[in-house]
């Protein structure tokens, strides 16, 4: 069975953010599928997250700014932990399904039946292209945890396949949450090197940020609310 | 390195002009490296126990390149200076730049976030605390250490040390030699300001 699912946690998203994906992923998928929003994600990891997270307001997107004397991506947390939660939650599913993870902000632009025709050998998650060869972003900053060439807005797996990922975190919990701002840079720093993950090929999943020319799914990531109403 | 000899001016000349030819962008990375500030700190430690490293065994987290604490271990005569630090680039650019110590037993290695396999070592020294998680359990116990962190808003930072006190608790601590503060400056698009760089040397006694 594909699956096609999100999360919702907070009050970022209304309700009608998620009514409004799946119209849009009905109309743009050539496979029956299933569709679910995650909302329920299990509470013992919250506590780090409480624990570690070192900003008193957390911003709704990306940009500098410095609270209690940290920078925006020193503050820890991970605040979007839950997505990793998803990796757990996946039991309940068939193992021979296939799950697609969407963000709630993407755009599709084409048909998502490519996502459930790839080699599931390996999870996908979106490689970072645009990043690749500028050594001076990413390279640079690797020591800081910043600019990572993984971005979990889209992600294809099978169920369990990603689980060590999940028993790593919760394992490691306390060092994890401390030192990670992000989840995609805690996946590039703990499994980039580790021949974990496919990548889906340049130009199937595009990112606003850096490029007009859209995608199967092109992703809002780093956009604030108003800039993504613009678009 | 208090006395400047011949493979002291090729390794800065390997550090300036092969490493920073290859990789122009990790400039301002090594500009704090090579700074007074850092050189101070480094002195610190080195200055107080060069009696006691003859034929020791240290490791080094959140090391960065080891310009000078590579050159204060190795001229001590140590069994083994094992610097660890996270970013890939500059465990190349630190191989590069010390391997005129190899053979006095220097190595680098990349170090992960949960600080599994480090080699086991007779002293542990990070002056970098400002950089990671609390080290209290991740060096061994019964274990000489020289732990240093700052109260320096920059990017990167996410562990700031306000006190010497905060700083022994985070460590585990318990039998302390030499504590001090030194008071360093910084200047970034934040501006200029001074900053609180605590240092401890002693043992964490289970």
């Amino acid at each position: 069975m594909y699956r096609i699912i999100c999360a919702k946690w907070g009050t970022l998203y209304p309700d009608t953010a998620v009514d409004k994906l799946y119209e849009v992923i009905r109309t743009n998928c050539s496979v029956d599928f299933t569709f679910e929003c995650f909302t329920k994600f299990p509470q013992h990891l919250e506590e780090y997250k409480q624990k570690h997270y070192r900003a008193s307001v957390q911003p709704d997107y990306r940009f500098d700014t410095v609270q209690n004397g940290y920078h925006r991506d020193d503050f820890g947390g991970i605040p979007h932990y839950r997505k990793l939660c998803l990796f757990e939650l996946d039991k309940k599913f068939d193992k021979d399904d296939t799950i697609l993870y969407l963000d709630l902000d993407s755009q599709i632009h084409g048909d998502l039946g490519y996502f459930f025709k790839l080699n599931n050998d390996k999870p996908y998650l979106v490689w970072n292209y645009w990043w690749e060869d500028k050594p001076e972003e990413w390279k640079r900053q690797y020591h800081m945890t910043r600019c990572p060439l993984y971005n979990s807005s889209v992600m294809v797996w099978k169920p369990g396949q990603n689980r060590k990922i999940y028993n790593f975190l919760e394992d490691n919990a306390d060092k994890c949450f401390f030192t990670y701002p992000s989840m995609d840079t805690f996946l590039f720093h703990q499994f980039g090197s580790k021949d974990h993950f496919n990548y889906f090929e340049e130009g199937i999943v595009t990112s606003h940020r850096i490029s007009k020319n859209k995608g199967i799914v092109h992703m809002l990531e780093g956009l604030s609310t108003e800039e993504k109403l613009c678009i | 390195m208090y006395l400047t000899e011949e493979s002291d001016v090729v390794r800065f000349n390997d550090l300036v002009f092969k490493q920073l030819e290859s990789f122009p962008w990790f400039y301002e990375n090594i500009k704090d490296q090579l700074s007074v500030n850092e050189f101070i700190i480094q002195r610190y430690w080195a200055s107080r126990l060069q009696a006691s490293i003859e034929n020791k065994k240290i490791n080094i987290l959140n090391s960065g390149i080891g310009y000078y604490s590579v050159g204060f271990a190795c001229d001590q005569n140590v069994k083994r200076v094992v610097l660890y630090d996270m970013c890939p680039v500059t465990k190349g650019i630190s191989e590069a730049i010390n391997k005129s110590y190899k053979e006095l037993g220097f190595e680098h290695q990349q170090l992960n976030t949960t600080f599994d396999d480090m080699y086991d070592a007779d002293i542990w020294i990070n002056t970098s605390c400002e950089h990671s998680y609390p080290m209290k359990d991740i060096i061994p116990k019964d274990t000489l250490c020289v732990m240093s962190g700052n109260d320096l808003t920059k990017r990167g930072h996410i562990n700031l040390i306000h006190s010497q006190e905060q700083l022994i608790e985070q460590t585990g601590i318990n039998n302390v030699m030499h504590v001090d503060t030194i008071v360093l400056s910084y200047h970034d698009d934040l501006g200029k300001r001074d900053y609180n760089q605590h240092i401890v040397i002693g043992t964490n006694y289970a």
